[in-house]
């Protein structure tokens, strides 16, 4: 993650994601770096049966506070991962959920908090290992 | 990922293991989560609803089927609880990647 560590950009993540999965990576829905709380616009699946959401953030290591990362389809939320803060290196994590979960997403809501986080969005099948 | 989950999976054992039912995602309500139960430290159990990424720092609670993969750890126990009431958990040791469904 040093490239990471040394540009905190949604580019930056996507660079790192893309490098390390290659075509597993999937395809891109959508980015954002996110201070208080925001919800990230995606793109469209196709809704097919194996399809999931893959979710890789990066926090800000310079600042040390819990986060909440989400999906969100208009009003409705689906909580996926609370993480208790951001170490001095920073964390780093994918998560991923089945489209049909909460089928039609628009968004991947994050609270960072007082905190910066970015993440990267892709849509994968359900035999990738993203 | 149903083929990655048997293979990281190492072992999956049901616990009985009782703790509170604290907030921490529920479907809908928009409403972020404020504190999770950890397990094993709490005796009275009405929900279930977290996976406890113990080991990891920082924490993570990960929700019920959600697959989580730590860049830096390679190895984390992973605890997957029932939501509804069920009095019952499930204890996974897991390498690096786990994605453990009640």
């Amino acid at each position: 993650m040093n490239s990471v560590r040394t540009e905190f950009t949604p580019k930056a993540l996507r660079a790192y994601v893309e490098y390390v999965y290659g075509d597993e990576a999937g395809r891109f829905l959508g980015s954002a770096v996110v201070e208080g709380r925001k919800t990230v616009p995606i793109a469209e699946v196709d809704g097919a049966p194996a399809t999931a959401y893959a979710i890789t953030y990066y926090c800000d290591p310079a600042h040390d506070v819990p986060f909440d990362i989400g999906m969100q389809q208009g009003r409705r939320y689906r909580q996926m991962v609370h993480v208790e803060g951001c170490p001095k290196l920073g964390d780093s994590g994918t998560v991923s959920m089945a489209e049909s979960q909460l089928s039609g997403a628009t968004g991947v809501t994050v609270d960072a908090g007082r905190g910066r986080v970015l993440v990267v969005v892709y849509e994968i099948k359900d035999d990738q290992e993203n | 990922m149903k083929t990655l989950q048997k293979v990281t999976c190492v072992i999956v054992a049901s616990m009985l293991v009782l703790f509170p039912a604290t907030a921490f995602a529920d479907e809908d309500d928009g409403i972020m989560p404020m504190a999770c139960p950890e397990v094993g430290h709490h005796q009275n159990v009405t929900n279930h609803t977290t996976f406890f990424m113990t080991g990891s720092a920082p924490k993570h609670w990960v929700a019920p089927g959600i697959v989580f993969t730590g860049q830096a750890s390679e190895s984390t126990t992973v605890a997957a609880s029932v939501s509804g009431g069920v009095d019952a958990e499930f204890l996974a040791f897991c390498q690096r990647q786990c994605a453990c469904f009640p």
